[in-house]
C-alpha cells in the first residue's frame, strides 16, 4: 500500500517552500525503498489564523506535518 | 546553495507580517511587536536564546522596511520611528544589500581544521608535508596553528582518513567579487564600492545575516495612492506561484495593480536590437566578440571590476528597461513596478528613470499571502498578446544567446559562449578575453551572474530546478516570432 503524501500547494505553503518538497524527498524515498504517492493539494486551510509561520503543511497518510521539511516528512513516512 | 531553508522562511514571514500590518493600517503600532509575536515567551529559539532571536528579528524588520542596518546609530530606536519614515520617504535608496551585524555569527577564519576523525597515526603525512610546519599534536590528534597556516590545503589532501576539513566563511566564499569580508570584530562587512548587488551572500549565509532592502512599503503606498501602478513581471515568474501565468497575472490585479505587462515583451525588443547589433558589430564590422548586457549584476561587475570589457558589452538595453519605457511612453504619470527574481535589478532600477520600484518574488509572495490570494483558484486574466517563445526563455541560461541566434539569418556565424554563473574564475576569463581582444572560438558571450540563469536569482521563492521547468512550459506557450 503506497503511503500517501499530500503536499499543500496553496499560495502560502508554496511561497514558504512546498514547491521544492517533492523533489527534495524523491531521492530519499527511493533509497529507503518506500512506495510513496505524492499528491499535490490546493490550500488545505491549515495556515488559517496567522499560522503561516508553520507553513508549509504536508499530510502523510492523514497525519498533519507542520513546518514540513524533507527530514520531518521522511520521519513520518518511516513511522 | 539551497534555496529553501529557515533563513528564507524567516525573511518571508517577516515580510508577510509587515505587509499585513500595512494593509490593516497598523504598521506604526504593530511593527515593534513582530519580534514578540514570532518568538513568544514560551517559544523556542534557533539561536542562543529568545532575546537574541527577537533582537535579530528587530533588525530584519528594519531591512524589511527598506533601511540599511549599517546606518543604525541607536539600537534602542523604536521600529515605529522607522515605520514613520518608510511611510513618508519619497523613494527607496541604494545600496541594495545590508549586513545585520547582530545576526552575523562571526564565522571562524581558520580555514583548515582537523576533525575528531583524526586517528593520531604514526605516519603523520599532514605534519610531514606541511610547508610551514603549522601542525602539532595535542590531546590525541593533529592540530593546525591558524596563525602559521598558509591555507595551501596539502594536509587535507594527504590525510588517509579525510580527517581534515576546509572550514570556509560562506559569505566570502559565495561572493564572486570579493566584496564581503570580516571586519576587525570578525563580523561580515560589505565593501559597497566592490559590491555588485547580486545577493549571493544573502542566500548563502547560514545565519541569514545579509538581507536586501525591501521596497514593499513603497509599492504598497503607490498602490494605495491615486496614481496608476503597472506591474512588469519577469519571465522567471512562471512557477514561482501555484498557478498558470494567466492566474498569476490576475493575482497581480487582485493585489491592486491597475495593470500588468510581461517583461518578455521588452525581451523581444532586446532580442531584435541585440541581434541587429551583433550583425553590425561582429558580422559586418568584424569586431572580435560582444557580450550580452541584460544581467544587472554583470553590468555592475563591468563597471566596478572589468572596465576593460566595457567596449565589448552590447549597448542594447535590458528587457526591464524597454518594458518600463513602453509603459511610461503611453502615460508618463504611470508608476512602474518590476517584479522579478533578481536583487541586482534594484540597482538597475535606481539608475533607470523609467523604473520606479523593483520587487523580488519573495516580496510579491509575501503580498499574496498577506492578502490571502489563492493564485491557483483565480480565474485566468483575459488573454492578451503574448510575448514570444524566445523572449519568455530569457530567464534561463542560454535563453538570451539562443534568442539572438534564432533571429539572425540562416547560416549566420554566431558562436555563443554561456558564462553560467559569475565567480572569480569566470571573471578572470572575461578579463583575459578583454585584454587580449579575442574570445577564442566565441563571438557572443552571454553572461549570467546566477548559475542556471535568472530562475536562480537571489529573490526567488521556488527552487531553480522547478523554476526552469515552468519557464520552459511558459515559453512553449509563447508566440512564434516572425524574425
Amino acid at each position: 500500500m503506497a503511503i500517501k503524501v499530500e503536499v499543500c500547494m496553496g499560495t502560502t505553503c508554496f511561497v514558504m517552500g512546498s514547491s521544492g518538497l517533492q523533489v527534495a524527498i524523491e531521492e530519499m524515498v527511493a533509497q529507503a525503498g518506500k512506495e510513496v504517492e505524492f499528491v499535490p493539494r490546493p490550500c488545505l486551510g491549515l495556515c488559517e489564523d496567522n499560522r503561516y509561520g508553520k507553513s508549509p503543511y504536508v499530510k502523510v497518510d492523514g497525519e498533519v506535518i507542520a513546518d514540513a521539511s524533507p527530514e520531518k516528512i521522511m520521519a513520518a513516512i518511516n513511522r | 546553495m539551497h534555496y529553501q531553508n529557515n533563513s528564507s522562511k524567516v525573511r518571508l514571514e517577516i515580510l508577510i507580517r509587515v505587509a499585513k500590518s500595512f494593509k490593516s493600517g497598523t504598521l506604526r503600532e504593530s511593527v515593534d511587536k513582530i519580534a514578540y509575536e514570532m518568538i513568544p515567551a514560551s517559544g523556542t529559539s534557533l539561536r542562543c536564546c529568545i532575546y537574541k532571536s527577537r533582537a535579530v528579528i528587530r533588525s530584519r524588520c528594519i531591512a524589511a522596511l527598506g533601511f540599511a542596518l549599517e546606518n543604525e546609530e541607536d539600537d534602542s530606536t523604536l521600529l515605529q520611528v522607522y515605520a514613520e519614515e518608510a511611510l513618508s520617504r519619497p523613494k527607496p535608496e541604494a545600496p541594495v544589500m545590508t549586513v545585520l551585524r547582530i545576526a552575523c555569527h562571526g564565522c571562524v577564519n581558520n580555514r583548515y581544521y582537523v576533525t575528531d576523525v583524526c586517528q593520531n597515526c604514526m605516519a603523520r603525512p599532514c605534519a610531514v608535508n606541511c610547508p610551514v610546519d603549522a601542525i602539532s599534536f595535542k590531546e590525541g590528534r593533529a592540530c593546525i596553528d591558524g596563525e602559521t597556516c598558509i591555507d595551501c590545503g596539502k594536509c587535507k589532501m594527504v590525510c588517509p582518513y579525510n580527517a581534515i576539513t576546509r572550514v570556509s566563511v560562506p559569505c566570502e566564499q559565495a561572493c564572486p567579487v570579493d566584496a564581503i569580508h570580516k571586519d576587525k570584530s570578525n563580523h561580515a562587512e560589505i565593501d559597497f564600492d566592490k559590491c555588485i548587488s547580486c545577493g549571493r551572500c544573502m542566500r548563502s549565509c547560514p545565519f541569514g545575516a545579509v538581507m536586501d532592502r525591501s521596497q514593499m512599503i513603497d509599492v504598497l503606498r503607490a498602490i494605495e495612492s491615486d496614481k496608476k501602478v503597472v506591474a512588469l513581471y519577469a519571465p522567471a515568474i512562471a512557477g514561482q506561484f501555484p498557478g498558470s501565468l494567466e492566474q498569476i497575472s490576475q493575482a497581480l490585479l487582485e493585489l491592486g495593480f491597475d495593470d500588468y505587462l510581461e517583461v518578455a515583451h521588452g525581451a523581444d525588443k532586446t532580442t531584435t536590437l541585440e541581434a541587429a547589433e551583433f550583425q553590425e558589430r561582429i558580422l559586418e564590422e568584424g569586431q572580435p566578440f560582444m557580450t550580452t548586457s541584460c544581467c544587472p549584476a554583470y553590468i555592475e561587475t563591468t563597471q566596478r571590476h572589468l572596465p576593460e570589457i566595457q567596449k565589448y558589452v552590447s549597448d542594447t538595453k535590458t528587457p526591464m528597461h524597454y518594458a518600463a519605457e513602453q509603459v511610461k511612453s503611453e502615460d508618463p504619470e504611470t508608476i512602474t513596478v518590476f517584479i522579478g527574481p533578481c536583487v541586482a535589478k534594484r540597482k538597475e532600477g535606481f539608475d533607470d528613470p523609467y523604473v520606479d520600484y523593483v520587487l523580488t518574488f519573495e516580496e510579491a509572495g509575501a503580498l499574496l499571502v498577506a492578502e490571502k490570494i489563492e493564485v491557483g483558484e483565480l480565474e485566468e486574466a483575459q488573454a492578451r498578446n503574448v510575448a514570444s517563445r524566445q523572449a519568455r526563455g530569457f530567464a534561463v541560461t542560454n535563453g538570451v544567446a539562443s534568442a539572438v541566434a534564432s533571429v539572425l539569418d540562416e547560416g549566420a556565424e554566431i558562436k555563443p559562449l554561456c558564462i553560467n554563473g559569475l565567480n572569480l574564475k569566470a571573471i578572470k576569463k572575461l578579463q583575459h578575453y578583454a585584454t587580449k581582444g579575442d574570445a577564442g572560438a566565441y563571438n557572443l558571450i552571454e553572461v549570467m551572474a546566477c548559475e542556471g540563469g535568472c530562475v536562480a536569482g537571489a529573490g526567488v521563492v521556488a527552487t531553480p530546478k522547478l523554476g526552469a521547468l515552468a519557464v520552459k512550459r511558459a515559453s512553449e506557450n509563447g508566440r512564434q516570432r516572425d524574425k
